[in-house]
Parts: structure tokens; sequence; C-alpha cells
């Protein structure tokens, strides 16, 4: 990765080190990915992912929603298009109380009913919510690629960092473009999807 | 801080405005936490520069590494004489290697054998500096966090902890990990400082302030100590009265 965003935050020993060390060879690229959108709330950043979810469901990919904060709706059907307008039938919606997408939540479940191999990152803050989840799916020996520019946070020192390390020893950091040619070229109806009612 | 050369003009001006932001608070039972102190991240050379020490042992952190684990080793003794319980991990793997296939995805140099030279040590074995007593708890892991896939968390609340001091390495990698997964836990957490270490010099500032900011208390080892001392103290005080 020429990653330009975390250059200026290094030091010329740490480049040394790292390279040195072994660290930020291209990882293969997951070959049934679903997209995970971590919410942050923000209209911005809500619009960017959104971009984001309708070029995966192009792509026939899963999409799946982590929403902050515990769900407090005690009863009902689950339909996602009524807990987040953006949301299609198909798509997926979860709610997180801690740091990582995987923490005592049903994400893992998911993945393997859709039979996924890896996940793709968005949203933030990306070094709260997207490295966390990203070093659990690294854990659960998930393959994951993590969306550089729709990943948000408002720190730049803590966001570059965190792209940083995930791209060194965790994840490959794409741009959206890339992700865009990477799911084009996968093939079609790779998942069966929640049909979804209306 | 430490951090403060690291952040951007932009995140120095914020970070006047909000302060440190990560929840108060130290608990009143904790237990030290020393994360993957091994050969394979210290090196056998206190004395090497990291550009040196990664030829040899590709994970190691320098000089630096050595530096806190003479702190480290002092944290241990002050928790062993307070009645703090000291908990350890490192790295685990088959003899073939199958189980760490996730650290070959991003590294060239994952599964070459060490430069030992005659010495013996075993990668994941913890340096002689902070050896674990006999009947101190060790978690092996293949994942980053100490949490993840042992039994720690349940080993925590056992021993009626409500808090952990981490100290480590690398600050950026397992420690981060570890800290997020206590706190996800609804351990209190404090991070050591100069306690931890890391290959990265950025990359262990920014993660200290992450943590700071997110995730609970960041203090140096001397701070660490005097609050261990301060609860074997008031422990004393309050069974006394």
């Amino acid at each position: 990765m020429g990653g330009a965003i975390w250059d200026r935050f290094l030091t010329g020993r740490d480049r040394e080190v790292f390279g040195g060390a072994g660290y930020g060879a291209y990882g293969a690229l997951p070959e049934r990915p679903a997209l995970i959108l971590l919410h942050t709330g923000i209209e911005a950043e809500r619009r960017a992912l959104a971009r984001l979810a309708c070029m995966a469901r192009q792509a026939g990919i899963p999409v799946i929603h982590v929403l902050e904060g515990r769900e407090d709706k005690e009863t009902g059907p689950d339909r996602p298009q009524d807990v987040l307008p953006e949301s299609a039938a198909s798509d997926i919606v979860l709610n997180r109380s801690a740091p990582s997408a995987f923490f005592e939540t049903d994400l893992m479940g998911h993945l393997n009913l859709l039979r996924a191999d890896g996940v793709i990152l968005a949203g933030g803050d990306t070094s709260d919510a997207v490295r966390a989840t990203v070093v659990d799916a690294f854990s659960l020996n998930l393959r994951s690629v993590v969306v550089a520019d729709v990943c948000f946070d408002r720190w730049e020192a803590s966001h570059a960092l965190a792209l940083f390390d995930l791209d060194a020893k965790h994840s490959n950091v794409m741009d959206s473009a890339g992700v865009q040619g990477w799911l084009a070229r996968l093939p079609g109806g790779l998942f069966a999807l929640p049909p979804g009612a209306q | 801080m430490i951090w403060e050369r690291y952040l951007s003009a932009a995140d120095a001006a914020r970070l006047r405005q909000t302060g440190l932001t990560g929840p108060e608070g130290l608990g009143r039972a904790p237990a030290l936490l020393v994360v993957d102190v091994s050969w394979s991240f210290a090196g056998d050379d206190p004395e090497a520069d990291i550009r040196d020490s990664i030829r040899r042992w590709p994970n190691s952190c320098g000089r630096e590494g050595w530096t806190a684990i003479g702190r480290i080793g002092a944290l241990i003794g002050a928790a062993r004489r307070h009645g703090v319980p000291v908990i350890y991990s490192t790295g685990r793997a088959r003899a073939d290697g199958w189980d760490c296939a996730n650290w070959r995805w991003k590294n060239a140099r994952t599964g070459e054998p060490p430069d030992i030279g005659g010495s013996g040590r075993e990668g994941n074995g913890i340096v002689d500096a902070v050896r674990p007593a006999g009947g101190e708890i060790v978690f092996r892991k293949r994942g980053p966090s100490m949490f993840f896939g042992t039994a720690a968390a349940t080993t925590l609340r056992r021993l009626n902890r409500d808090s952990v001091i981490v100290t480590g390495t690398t600050t950026s990698g397992c420690v981060r990990a570890s800290a997020v997964d206590a706190f996800s836990h609804g351990f209190r957490v404090a991070v050591v400082s100069d306690g931890c270490f890391d290959r990265g010099e950025a990359n262990h500032a920014v993660a200290l302030f992450d943590m700071a900011m997110r995730y609970g208390t960041v203090m140096e080892a001397a701070d660490a100590m005097a609050h261990m001392r301060a609860l074997a103290a008031a422990k004393e005080a309050g069974e006394q009265g």
C-alpha cells in the first residue's frame, strides 16, 4: 500500500523497522466477502456508507449494518428497513455495545450462515470500532479489507496509525475505487442472501 | 505526554478542548497483566538497536523494549508484595505452524526460524527477567488479545478483580487488543506507558493516546506501583479497623 495517509505520522526508523520485519505484505483477498458498515450516525458519513452498500448489493455481496448501542426493542419482527431507512430488505442489521462488532453479537453466526470467508469494513471510528472489529476478524481467521476513504475518525493521527497498523498486520487497506473494481470481478450470485420481507 | 509530537496540529488543538476522555477510575481490585514479553518480542540482546535486532528476531523491539522490561519486572515485584495477581500471556503455535496461518497473511517473515545462536530459546518463552512464579497464571494464545480464545475474563471474575493494569508488548498490537477486550468485558483499564513497548515509535505513542481517549487511564510505572501500594495499605487498615 503506497500509504500517503500514514506516511507523515511515522518516523524514519518506523518505516525501516516495519519493512525490515516483513510487515505489510499483500495478503490474499477473501473469496466470499461480506460488507460490514460500522455506522457513526453522522450524516455525511452515512451517505458514504450508503454508496458503498449500493456497490455491494450490485455485486451480490451481503450488507451488514452495525449500529452502536444496545437494542432496546422488546419484540416484533425485525425488518432492516424499519431499523435503518437506507437499508435494503435483504440487508442485515446488528447492534453492538463494545468496540468490536464481534463482541457479544451474532455477527460470526451470520457470517457462518452466509458462508462468508472474509469481511470488508467501513465506517467509524477507524481507531475504535473498525480497528477492534478487524482485529477480531483476524483472530477468527477471516480475511479482511478496510476501505480507507470510507473510514472516519475525528483524530487524524489515530486514523492514520490505525490504517497503518491494520495494513501492516491484519488486513488489506484499499480505497473504494479499488474495492469497486475487485467486487466487479467477483462471480455473480455468490451468496444466498436473506429474501427480505417487504 | 509521549503522544504530543505524533499528533497533527488539528489533533493537538482538539485535544486542548476535549482533554482525555477515557473512562475514569482505576478500580479497587486490579490484576497486573503482562502481555507477550517473550524472546520473540524482546530479542536476546538488551543493548541491540532495533534495526539490528530484527535481523535475528523479526518481531523484536530493541533497546527500548528491554528498558520497559526492567520496569515490568519491578511492577511484578510490587504486585506480588501487595497481593495483586499477575497474569501473563504469550503466543502459541503448533510445531508445524498450521494454526498461525493468519500471521503469515501480511508478514513475509512469519514462520522464519529466529537465529537463536545456540541459546535454545523458544520464541514464545517468557524472558527470564519477568519469568512467572509457580502458581501464577499464563494464558497461551493465538490472537492478539489475551482474552481471545482464553479463559482470561472468567479468571479475572473468579479472582474478584474489577480492573486490570496492562503492561507488555506490542503497545499497538497485543497490549491494545487486550486493553480493548478488558474494557469490553467491563473491567477498568490502566495501561502503563513506560511498561509497554512497541517496534514502532509512532505506533506506541498513538496507541497510548487512543487508549487514554477511549478505554482507560494511561499512567507511568511509578504511579501504578503507588496505586497497588495504596490499595494494599487501605485493605490492611480496613482489616485492622
